[in-house]
């Protein structure tokens, strides 16, 4: 028996966050996130949203507490290790993030290539989730040149491709039409289903209200379930 | 039910809800080549640092393979004429006041000369010969047989190191008293401090380049990590090592310092062969082999390459430091 399934994929002790000297943006947050979860992460602009994902994605380290992510102390893994880490979640970014110099085709293969995978599978894998959200007539186009619905859908496929065990998400629905939103929750839905523990950090009620998983919510910097 | 709905989704496209037209363009697309080059994901910054390094790399190279060909060509010449030095060397012998015994004394020590071991040809300066030598100093006027001048014998040895000058010295003086050596030892020790000097000035500005082109190197690097560090966030967040982003970019920029060390070599190839020329011209006695061989030109076509390497590890340390530095 994978007694694993049962251990939280990230797990959170009096983890606070301040930047410099100025007031902490997230506090006290006492947190366990189940793997094989999905859940909507709300809260005001400036709640702390960006910055509690930024701690997740092992971008920063909280300035109090204990943040453990997959079984491991981010406070005491080295940088090698969090790098290998970071292979195993995907994220999506509200500014989408893309490397502007790469084409669409490139920037989807990044994650596959740092694996070491090799180019024919890349080729592929990348192929299939390109055509998946139709992006196949610009892959070779640079990621500068597309509109920003097209930039989502390449986050997002540049997100998924490597299969992560952790997809965090700010806003990804923020920039494509009702079609496409509705295709990438089913996206997400299914690579939930497939065992990704999935956060999705949105403003929209809408798409909470369709999509009934469980909300957190964060709040004067503490994190808590949403009513 | 909206969950169950999306649950029943599957990532892949399902094969029979698929559209034929779609499925056969995914599989032509699938076996269609991608573009001939792979965009670095860590670029260069263009507009700075590419154009930077060109040209200090290139500069670097030609300084280097001409300081590096004086050091090569004196070493060469060094070489070549301590050989036929050491395996040269004169004999002295001062005439006496009765010309009849001077010419029998000179006989003796060109006898003994020619049956001494190692010792293998005796040959005496015609009047003609040291007159020719002289004759910069006494003027064409002069009758060389009425001065008392000391006849001059060239002798040649094999096995020139292990031959020992001062047994010869004590039995010659033997043989004449007025016989003496001249081993070129003195004048050979003077010269080799000389152009040790020259080597040592010329290896200085050699380390002086190499300080600089890695110098350049550092300054390159960092001004390039700086520019793109939003590009170094994004590939650390999809889990890239520092090392992938170090190899990424060592790969590129030892390209850039290769192609320009071509060129460098390329400008000074022209200018050491026009020195070298101008060398030959003043070819005088001893300074008769100013030479540069194919191992030396090979050397200095070698540059290049090392210009790609001394960049390449350069380059590795600066980012995986600079990295490390930044997060």
């Amino acid at each position: 028996m994978d007694t694993r399934q049962f251990e939280p994929i990230v797990e959170m002790n009096s983890v606070g966050l301040a930047y410099g000297d100025n007031a902490p943006v997230l506090k006290d947050i006492d947190f366990a996130i189940r793997r094989g979860s999905m859940h909507f992460l709300t809260g005001k602009s400036g709640a702390g949203k960006t910055s509690f994902l930024s701690m997740l994605y092992l971008a920063q380290k909280p300035t109090e507490g204990t943040l453990k992510v997959f079984g491991n102390n981010v406070a005491l893994t080295d940088r090698d290790t969090l790098a290998f880490l970071r292979r195993r979640i995907g994220v999506v970014f509200q500014d989408f993030r893309l490397l502007e110099h790469l084409s669409v085709f490139d920037n989807v293969a990044l994650p596959l290539r740092l694996r070491g995978m090799k180019e024919k599978d890349i080729r592929q894998r990348v192929i299939e989730l390109l055509a998946w959200v139709e992006l196949t007539d610009n892959m070779y186009t640079k990621a500068s040149e597309i509109s920003g619905g097209e930039k989502q859908r390449a986050a997002i496929a540049r997100a998924v491709i490597n299969r992560p065990e952790l997809l965090l998400a700010d806003e990804p629905t923020g920039n494509v039409d009702s079609d496409i939103a509705v295709k990438l929750m089913k996206l997400f839905a299914e690579l939930n289903r497939l065992g990704t523990t999935v956060i999705i950090a949105t403003h929209s009620n809408e798409l909470m209200e369709r999509y009934n998983y469980p909300r957190l919510q964060l709040s004067g910097g503490k994190l808590s379930y949403a009513k | 039910m909206v969950d169950n709905e999306i649950h029943q989704v599957a990532i892949k496209p399902q094969p029979s809800k698929k559209p034929k037209a779609d499925k056969e363009r995914i599989k032509e697309l699938k076996k269609q080549k991608g573009p001939a080059t792979k965009t670095a994901a860590l670029p260069i910054d263009e507009g700075y640092s590419k154009p930077f390094l060109r040209v200090i790399v290139a500069v670097s190279v030609f300084l280097f393979a001409i300081t590096l060909a004086g050091v090569l060509g004196i070493n060469t010449m060094f070489e070549n004429s301590k050989k036929q030095v050491v395996s040269n060397f004169t004999v002295q012998v001062l005439p006496l006041p009765d010309y009849e015994e001077s010419r029998k004394d000179l006989l003796n020590v060109v006898s003994f000369l020619e049956r001494y071991p190692d010792i293998t040809q005796v040959l005496v300066l015609s009047d003609n010969e040291l007159h020719t030598l002289l004759e910069p100093w006494l003027g064409s006027n002069v009758d060389i047989e009425l001065l008392p001048i000391p006849k001059l014998l060239d002798v040649k040895i094999k096995n020139a190191k292990q031959f020992d000058y001062k047994e010869l010295a004590v039995r010659l003086s033997e043989i004449s008293p007025q016989a003496s050596i001249n081993d070129h030892n003195l004048w050979l020790a003077r010269l080799l401090r000389f152009i040790n000097s020259l080597k040592m000035l010329a290896v200085t500005v050699l380390i002086m380049v190499a300080t600089a082109i890695t110098a350049a190197i550092i300054h390159a690097v960092k001004t390039g990590l700086n520019v793109h560090r939003e590009i170094i966030n994004i590939l650390h967040i999809m889990g890239a090592t520092d090392e992938f982003i170090a190899i990424n970019y060592m790969k590129q920029i030892s390209k850039i310092s290769f192609f320009a060390g071509i060129i460098g070599t390329i400008l000074a190839v022209p200018a050491i062969m026009i020195v070298g020329d101008m060398a030959k011209d003043i070819e005088a006695g001893i300074f008769n082999a100013v030479t540069f061989g194919a191992e030396n030109w090979l050397i200095i076509l070698l540059l290049p390459i090392v210009s790609a390497i001394l960049t390449a590890v350069t380059a590795y340390i600066t980012v995986v430091k600079t990295l490390r530095s930044m997060v």
